[in-house]
C-alpha cells in the first residue's frame, strides 16, 4: 500500500479534501466509484473534497485505503515561522551570490 | 511596457557605458541571500556630470521610457521626483540618486561589495547593513518582512563571525 507522508502534508498545507481528491484521481476513480466502493454518499465525498466539511481521521483513512493509499502520520517538532525563516536563510547562504541570483530568476519563471 | 526582467542585460549595458553605480533594493538583497523574488533593478548612480551622461547613453541603449512613455531627461527627472522609475527592454530600472537614510552614491560605495554574479559581471552592491538602513528609513509596512530578513542576515553574520560570502 502506498503512503501519503504526513510531513509532506503539513509542509504543503494540504487539506483532507486535497488528500482525498489526490488519492481518488491517482487511483483513477470517479467520485461515484469512490462512493460505491467506500459505501459513502457521493455528495458527501464532494463536500469532503471541497473542504466544505472535514471527515474524521478514521473516515479519511478509510477513503484513502479504498484508493490504495494510507496516511503516514507521526509527531514531529513544530517548526514555527522563525525556524522556517532560519532554514530558508541557511539554505540561501550556502549558495554563492551568482547561485542566489539564478535561483531567483528560475523562481520568477515558474 | 517593460521587457522580461534580465538583470544581466541591464548590468552589461551599464558596464559597457562605464556607468558608476551601486545596486540596492530587491536585487541587492537577493545577492545578500534574502531569498526573495524581485522584478527590477534599483541603482544609485554617481551624480557627477560625466557619469550622468554615460547613464543617459545606457538608458538610450536600453530604450528606457518613463511611466508616461516619454524618454527620460536625467538631470531634470532626477531633480524633480528623486526617484526615476523606468521601463526598459530588459525590465524595470529604478534610479535612486539618494535613497532614504543615505547620502547617495559616495555614502554607499564605501561599504559596497563586488560579488561575482556570472557572465563576467561584478557589480557594486550596497552592504547588507546599508540595505537595512535604507529599509528602516523608509519605514513602510511593506518593507517590514524584508527588513526582518536583513536584520537576521546581519545577526547570522555576527554569530558566525565572518562576512557572508559576496
Amino acid at each position: 500500500m502506498l503512503c501519503l507522508s504526513a510531513a509532506a502534508v503539513y509542509d504543503q498545507r494540504v487539506t483532507s479534501g486535497t488528500l482525498i481528491r489526490q488519492a481518488r484521481t491517482r487511483a483513477g476513480l470517479s467520485q461515484v466509484q469512490l462512493a460505491e466502493r467506500s459505501r459513502k454518499d457521493r455528495a458527501q465525498i464532494a463536500r469532503w473534497e471541497r473542504d466544505a466539511v472535514t471527515p474524521s481521521l478514521e473516515t479519511l483513512r478509510e477513503l484513502l485505503h479504498v484508493c490504495g493509499f494510507d496516511l503516514d502520520l507521526s509527531l514531529v517538532p513544530y517548526r514555527g515561522p522563525d525556524a522556517q525563516l532560519e532554514a530558508r536563510l541557511q539554505k540561501s547562504l550556502e549558495r554563492t551570490p551568482q547561485e542566489r541570483l539564478q535561483t531567483m530568476l528560475r523562481a520568477r519563471r515558474r | 511596457m517593460a521587457g522580461e526582467f534580465d538583470p544581466y542585460a541591464l548590468l552589461h549595458t551599464l558596464e559597457r557605458q562605464r556607468v558608476t553605480y551601486v545596486v540596492i533594493g530587491g536585487l541587492g538583497r537577493v545577492l545578500h541571500g534574502s531569498g526573495e523574488i524581485t522584478d527590477g533593478l534599483d541603482i544609485v548612480p554617481s551624480t557627477r556630470e560625466e557619469n550622468l551622461r554615460r547613464l543617459g547613453l545606457a538608458l538610450d541603449e536600453l530604450n528606457a521610457r518613463r511611466r508616461d512613455g516619454k524618454a527620460p531627461v536625467l538631470e531634470r527627472d532626477l531633480a524633480g521626483s528623486g526617484v526615476l522609475e523606468l521601463e526598459t527592454e530588459a525590465g524595470e530600472l529604478k534610479i535612486v540618486p539618494q535613497p532614504a537614510g543615505t547620502q547617495g552614491y559616495d555614502d554607499l560605495r564605501r561599504r559596497a561589495e563586488r560579488p561575482p554574479i556570472g557572465q563576467g559581471l561584478r557589480p557594486a552592491v550596497a552592504s547588507v547593513d546599508d540595505h537595512a538602513r535604507m529599509l528602516a528609513a523608509l519605514d513602510r509596512e511593506q518593507d517590514r518582512q524584508p527588513l526582518e530578513v536583513l536584520q537576521r542576515l546581519i545577526e547570522i553574520e555576527h554569530e558566525i563571525g565572518h562576512v557572508i560570502e559576496l
